[in-house]
């Protein structure tokens, strides 16, 4: 059974990724509670759909299961505003499957 | 590995077909040198970018990158990736196209980097028949490749990036990435890419480094000489190890060819260890493939400060490899500017970490360059011959017995790739170390009111090549060096005089009758500030250096000057 913890550390892992190609003001701090979408948020579109294709792939790598968020985060009924939510919407997603 | 950086920011453009924010992003922070603040065109719009000069895109870039993928360039590849039968000629002319679309960019910026095409492994295309010239794609591919390298191979400062490695990753595509913001390619494609865009701007500025130090034991050859003597090394023979280090020998040969030269830093008896570079039968490396050494028990910091005050290079130069982790950080320590590459505990990798570097790009590669090594060894004898001198009555004699010549010609086609190099990467004896890419410079040579002149150095030791540059502006009357520079290897020979002898010359021939040279102090061209205060110019005031031209400035005896002052 994949835990919280675990998952939010593969989060993490893809938050270093999109780091890599932010500015260093644009940064995502590895923290549950950063903002990525709304207010508060420093991501453009094209940092949020490279963060959420990264953990993604690093869910997959480290867990074997696809969590197709990258289907989900367009759903208005699936609302992701931290990394922490991020987390959990891959939990759900990994238990429901 | 961050190699330090030590020149200004560079100002990329990048122009590609697809979304191209993220390599942007990624290169700007690549910890490597140089600084790179990048910018991305508008992507899909590839053509019209490179050809519309006031696009805004423009402003203030100052290299390019094109980054495309071979079916946005050519519609006739696009349907051979649908597997329609096409006319390789049509692709070819879109190739051509594409190449003119790339000229015409080229010339409002320094340097233009394009990167080759490449087909994604997903695509099959034919399989079995891929290299099958007239239906493959990649057969066509390589065409397309072949053509757009000898389009852009005459173009000055326009180079086309080899991209191969950049895709040798475990997930190169980034198949959702593309569906949903139009990025092709993955984060380790888009890295191996910014890595290579810096290597070519450190290249292309001159940045490159020039001198591998060596340690010996356990870094050239197995074991420990001082313990075991030559006979006891693994080096070569039935033996993998040994065959690892011998190979790793040939690496470093190979490197001299392109104009790195190699030295020695190690701890260890100088007699004990040259036994084993001159005696040893595996040895590929011998005594005189290195320019400089330091074979002792001192502090290896304080010989590489020394070694390359020998060579009369700065520290940034140079790479250090040692396979003791204390001694690299030491050095790293003790001189940031020098690059000390981890080397890999298993001792059969380290050739590979060696071919990794890419520290070495040069924007050419000259025939003094392939020959540089011997230059030094040619200078070392020549300080032998000085230092066995004693009974030779004064310094101009001793010139006089070298039969020194100088060959003088304007700048041209035929010497504008050296002459570049050289202006850009001279520092100690430079009056104003101006930097300015090939294009620049001829650019800048161009008119009328102004004389760029080469000069190639020769003695009975040997060829030292084009070595010196030096070039006049006239204003009215008044006449100024805009550069006077020349390569450490030949100072102290006359050569400094004979440059400002036909300095004087050219002045006047410009109908000035005053000549002045405005020394712009940096933390490296103290030497030519000595040199101009010995040279006869008066200095009034501090750093502006003047001569009279109505007086003849006095040829130097030991010179025997050719080409530009023959009758």
């Amino acid at each position: 059974m994949v835990d919280r913890a675990a998952v939010l550390e593969a989060v993490f892992a893809a938050v270093d990724q999109a780091n890599e190609a932010l500015s260093s003001t644009d940064r995502i701090a590895r923290h549950e509670d950063e903002r990525i979408l709304g207010d508060g948020s420093t991501l453009d579109s094209l940092g949020f759909v490279s963060l959420v294709v990264a953990v993604e792939g690093e869910v997959q790598r480290r867990f074997g299961a696809s969590p197709l968020l990258t289907e989900a985060i367009g759903d208005p009924d699936i609302p992701v505003g931290t990394l922490g939510d991020l987390a959990d919407l891959v939990l759900e997603r990994a238990r429901g499957a | 590995m961050v190699t330090p950086d030590t020149g200004a920011p560079a100002r990329l453009l990048v122009v590609s077909d697809f979304n191209a924010e993220l390599f942007s992003g990624i290169v700007a922070n690549h910890d490597a040198a140089p600084t790179v603040k990048a910018r991305a065109a508008g992507f899909g719009a590839v053509v019209p970018v490179l050809l519309n000069a006031d696009d805004p895109a423009w402003d203030d870039a100052d290299i390019l990158f094109a980054w495309t993928r071979p079916e946005a360039v050519s519609e006739t590849f696009a349907r051979a990736v649908q597997l329609h039968q096409v006319d390789t000629k049509a692709a070819l002319v879109e190739v051509d196209a594409f190449c003119q679309a790339i000229v015409a960019a080229a010339s409002r910026v320094s340097a233009t980097l394009v990167a080759a095409w490449h087909l994604p492994a997903d695509i099959r295309g034919y399989g079995l028949l891929e290299r099958r010239d007239g239906l493959g794609l990649r057969a066509l591919l390589a065409r397309m490749n072949e053509r757009m390298a000898q389009r852009l191979a005459e173009v000055p400062g326009v180079f086309v990036l080899d991209v191969a490695n950049w895709f040798e990753c475990r997930e190169p595509l980034a198949t959702k990435m593309w569906y949903l913001a139009k990025v092709p390619y993955s984060n380790d494609v888009l890295k191996a890419a910014a890595a290579d865009v810096k290597a070519a701007i450190r290249a292309v500025r001159g940045q490159s480094r020039k001198v591998i130090i060596c340690d010996l034991d356990d870094t050239i050859w197995g074991g420990t000489v001082g313990e075991t003597g030559p006979d006891g090394l693994r080096l070569g023979g039935h033996d993998a190890v040994g065959e690892a280090f011998v190979d790793f020998q040939r690496e470093l040969k190979a490197l001299t060819r392109r104009g790195v030269l190699l030295a020695i830093v190690s701890k260890n008896t100088e007699s004990v260890a040259m036994e084993a570079i001159d005696s040893h039968p595996e040895m590929v490396l011998r005594r005189s493939d290195f320019a400089a050494w330091r074979i002792n028990w001192e502090d290896k910091a304080g010989n590489i400060a020394d070694l390359m005050q020998e060579l009369g290079l700065g520290l940034d130069a140079a790479v250090f490899l040692d396979d003791n982790p204390l001694e690299r950080e030491r050095v790293m320590h003790a001189l940031p500017e020098v690059l000390v590459p981890a080397l890999p505990p298993d001792r059969m990798m380290c050739v590979t970490a060696l071919r990794r570097l890419n520290c070495f790009d040069t924007a050419t590669v000259s025939e003094e360059d392939r020959s540089r090594a011997g230059l030094y060894r040619a200078e070392n004898e020549r300080r032998a011959a000085t230092a066995g001198a004693a009974a030779v009555e004064s310094l101009d004699d001793w010139l006089d017995s070298l039969d020194i010549t100088i060959h003088i010609e304007p700048i041209n086609a035929a010497n504008l790739e050296r002459t570049a190099q050289l202006f850009n990467k001279t520092n100690q004896m430079n009056l104003r170390t101006r930097r300015m890419t090939d294009r620049e410079l001829i650019d800048w040579a161009n008119d009328p009111r102004r004389r760029v002149w080469t000069f190639r150095v020769a003695d009975r030791f040997g060829d030292a090549g084009l070595t010196a540059i030096a070039s006049v502006e006239a204003d009215g009357d008044r006449a100024s060096v805009a550069d006077f520079l020349l390569s450490c290897r030949v100072m102290g020979r006359r050569v400094e005089e004979t440059v400002l002898y036909h300095l004087v010359e050219s002045a006047r021939e410009l109908g000035a009758d005053s000549l002045v040279a405005e020394f712009l102090p940096t933390r490296k061209n103290a030497p030519c500030l000595a040199f101009l205060r010995r040279s006869g110019f008066v200095e009034e005031p501090e750093h502006r250096f003047y001569w009279d031209l109505s007086r003849d400035y006095p040829a130097p005896r030991a010179v025997t000057m050719s080409g530009a002052n023959d009758p």
